[in-house]
């Protein structure tokens, strides 16, 4: 191995290998933090230029594009509140009370380093651990599968609501919507109205743009004209300009060791869970990061914080996420199954080049392996270094007015809903989640929840039936499964220690 | 709204006039669209971007990608069939698979004579494979175990409703109770299959299944097609074990009815001079694919043999369980 290792490092450490990695960081960074355009568009995008590339440098663009774009998304989530990819949604919750304090360069910092330093720790996962990694991924079949989403699901909704009930309707709302599309057994059309759009359900992305993007937009909207009225009935002609208090102050905006030190809890206790949830593949960033979120909020020594601009809340969320993608990769190198859409195409570029991602792939290619290894993790050095750059920058876009963000915002929504599958249906129906999210509000309705219960819906309701086909309708199969079993009580253990906490908490 | 519509639709419709002057000899003068009816990184949109690579070189055209997944290729497909057929336009990929997905989703049917063919570059099999460990090792063990053990064994298929519906029609031939399950993908098959979560499950040539088989690691029972299966020879396809049915996956390209033949003909050449290619088949055949030429007649026989065939399978085993 560490033969392999040194000659990995000859191949890499040549000044294009890194010059494309960096390139992708910086592509993928500004794709991230557009809503609505995301770091698998810019592959899908590169993908028949890196035809022309070394392998090593093609796959180098592809990787730093996709880590790129997983720290971006954190960028508009924190300034504006509306997530620039699905994974950043949580990165919300308190990265934007954090703007509204004054204090965006900080939470932009913190955002920042959590993703470079958990990335780096599941880099090294996957360099190091990837084979028997590999045969605890390949445990997992659908009985586990379902017992695990089960869990995820009920986390979820009791954890993410002051009232269970209305994080219930929030995943309830979620499932149902992800049962419109094609019976996963049957091959039945459900709740398609015979729109031939809706045979594969509705897509992820308009429902993300929609419902946290535009929205947002929408929301803004009505507080405009609602304070307008306001202010007519006062009598006042002119608004009152409301200024960020301590905008200007620099020390909002800097990270200090002490602040960093109290988060770096979060963030390990975050690269384990993350980590954990890449194993598994298609569980995907964006669960990783909700439940990374939950537990952190119930270790943290101040829990009331979260929500309200904590410093640990932004570091779960980016760390939880970014955690998920060196485990993300062990199914794909090890087997040659991609862990999620990145992986596929990643795959695809490989395929290109005659070279196939597998278990074959270590013995005749080991070298190559390696040297990806290592770009991979200098790919964390490059996002560090050019996230640093562009958060410095990022913070005077606050400064633009509301009306061209906002129309911006709304042309990047129709634009990310299109692209994905060219589709016009998909615009329509981000508009109707756009309606559907500010409804959703006035509920006091999670949406990230929803998002998350849309997400693994379809493939809660595949693992079930797969695991009833295979044991031929026998429901015992998610008992008898040690993995399984251990989940289902872990569900239990969970909810009642979420609900006993959330009573000590108010009293 | 209505006038700058109206004069978008105006100058398409003077840029198609130029371009179907202009056909005759100039073809192609413009950039070239290629539909993937499946995602991006899957078999259909990496073989199309090999191939889209050479034949970009023969046409002197860029050519740019969509991919339209959904509904096995149907969405892709019919974003085809109501394309300007103008020869600027095509899909690419296991278009069989596409064509008959409609009978199995029981939506609106495609008819053969709804495209115009530019001929086919891959035919794919689809394998039926088992873990090392079981029981049974060749065709016929499997089948005499699955007729002691009725209703206990499993078989699943990944993502390929068609050749779910192969296995039904053999185990309705040979008197057997399966239990069948369906995997969204050829990746996920394979790690259900690798993990020994079904005991037998078919998958298409490619996949991380079959490199598994071709290592050693797992073992392939049959195969579900009428071809030789790459780099496994002693597997026995569905002719040579005497069933009726059979999977049929043809990769190839097709543009919309009433394409104007030069164009069409200069693309079949352009696909035929690309197959000759050295390079290339070297770069297919790596990968596990199996590079092979039909031309634009030889694969509309083929779409019409699958659309003729998939009602009859359908009929045949409606009744199995």
């Amino acid at each position: 191995m560490y033969e392999q290792l040194l000659g990995g490092l000859s191949l890499v450490l040549m000044p294009e290998n890194l010059l494309w990695a960096a390139l992708g960081v910086t592509i993928g960074i500004i794709l991230g933090s557009i809503p609505g355009l995301t770091d698998n568009m810019g592959i899908v995008l590169l993908l028949p230029f890196t035809f022309y590339l070394s392998p090593i440098a093609g796959i180098a663009l592809l990787m730093g594009l996709s880590k790129g774009g997983n720290f971006g998304g954190s960028i508009p989530a924190i300034l504006f509140n509306i997530p620039g990819t699905p994974q950043a949604m949580v990165t919300c919750i308190d990265g934007y009370p954090l703007t509204q304090q004054g204090k965006s360069g900080k939470a932009l910092k913190q955002a920042l380093y959590s993703s470079a330093l958990a990335d780096a720790c599941s880099d090294l996962l996957l360099i190091f651990l990837a084979a028997p990694v590999a045969i605890i991924a390949l445990k997992i079949g659908p009985p586990e599968y379902t017992s695990i989403i089960v869990f995820s699901l009920v986390v979820i909704s009791v954890a993410t609501s002051a009232y269970p009930l209305r994080g219930a309707v929030a995943v309830i709302l979620g499932l149902l919507l992800g049962t419109v599309g094609t019976d996963p057994v049957f091959g039945t059309p459900r709740l398609t109205f015979g729109l031939i759009e809706l045979s594969d359900g509705f897509h992820i992305m308009p429902m993300v743009v929609g419902m946290l993007a535009f929205s947002e937009v929408l929301i803004q909207l009505e507080q405009e004209f609602i304070s307008r009225r306001e202010r007519k009935s006062a009598g006042k002609e002119t608004a009152e300009v409301a200024m960020v208090s301590g905008q200007d102050d620099p020390e909002n905006h800097k990270l200090s060791w002490p602040e960093f030190k109290s988060t770096l809890p979060a963030i390990f206790r975050s690269t384990g869970i993350g980590s954990a949830v890449g194993i598994i593949p298609g569980i995907g960033t964006t669960v990783g990061s909700y439940l990374s979120y939950i537990m952190a909020k119930q270790w943290s020594k101040t829990p009331e914080k979260f929500g309200k601009g904590a410093l640990e809340g932004v570091a779960a969320a980016e760390a939880g996420n970014n955690a998920v993608n060196g485990p993300n990769l062990i199914p794909l190198v090890t087997l040659g199954i991609p862990g999620n859409l990145a992986a596929a195409l990643i795959m695809g570029a490989f395929m290109m080049k005659g070279l196939v991602p597998g278990p074959m792939f270590m013995q005749t290619n080991g070298e190559m392996l390696y040297a990806l290894f290592i770009v991979l993790f200098l790919s964390n050095l490059f996002t560090l270094g050019i996230g640093y750059f562009f958060i410095r920058h990022a913070r005077n876009v606050t400064a633009i007015p509301k009306s061209y963000l906002f129309s911006g915002i709304i042309v990047f929504s129709v634009i990310g809903s299109y692209v994905s599958y060219a589709s016009i249906f998909d615009v329509y129906a981000m508009l109707a989640f756009a309606v559907l999210g500010w409804a959703l509000t006035k509920f006091k309705i999670n949406l990230p929840s929803v998002i998350v219960a849309f997400f693994l819906g379809p493939m809660l309701e595949t693992k079930l039936r797969q695991s009833l086909s295979i044991s031929g309708n026998d429901v015992s199969v998610f008992f008898t499964k040690p993995i399984s079993l251990g989940f289902l009580i872990l569900t239990v253990v969970a909810v009642v220690f979420l609900l006993k906490r959330r009573k000590t908490l108010v009293a | 709204m209505k006038k700058v519509s109206m004069a978008f639709a105006a100058f398409f419709l003077l840029a198609g006039i130029y371009a179907n002057t202009a056909l005759a000899e100039d073809y192609p003068t413009k950039p070239i669209t290629i539909i993937v009816p499946w995602g991006a990184g899957g078999m259909s949109d990496v073989t199309a971007r090999m191939l889209g690579e050479k034949l970009k070189a023969i046409l002197g055209q860029p050519i740019v990608y969509i991919n339209k997944p959904g509904a096995s290729g149907a969405i892709g497909l019919q974003t085809l069939k109501t394309a300007k057929p103008d020869g600027y336009t095509l899909a690419s990929g296991a278009l069989t698979l596409a064509v008959t997905a409609p009978y199995f989703l029981d939506s609106e049917k495609f008819k053969v004579d709804d495209f115009a063919y530019v001929g086919s570059y891959m035919p794919q099999e689809r394998v039926l494979f088992t873990a090392p460990g079981k029981p049974y090792k060749t065709w016929n063990e499997f089948i005499a175990y699955s007729k002691a053990h009725p209703g206990e064994v499993s078989v699943g298929s990944g993502g390929a409703q068609w050749a779910l519906e192969v296995m039904k029609s053999i185990a309705k031939k040979e008197n057997i109770k399966w239990k069948y399950v369906m995997f969204k993908s050829g990746g996920a098959a394979s790690s259900a299959i690798l993990g020994g979560h079904v005991d037998a499950c078919e998958t298409g040539t490619g996949t991380p299944a079959y490199q598994a088989a071709r290592k050693g690691d797992l073992v392939a029972l049959a195969d579900l097609g009428t071809d030789q299966v790459p780099f496994l020879p002693a597997v026995k396809n569905m002719k040579d074990l005497g069933y009726t049915f059979s999977t049929a996956l043809e990769y190839g390209m097709a543009m919309p009815k009433g394409v104007p033949e030069e164009a069409r003909a200069k693309f079949e050449n352009a696909l035929k001079k690309v197959m000759e290619d050295k390079e290339l088949k070297e770069l297919m055949g790596k990968t596990g694919f199996t590079p092979r030429f039909v031309t634009g007649a030889g694969y509309k026989k083929i779409m019409q043999k699958v659309i003729d065939d998939t009602p009859a399978l359908l009929e045949y085993v409606k009744d199995v369980k």
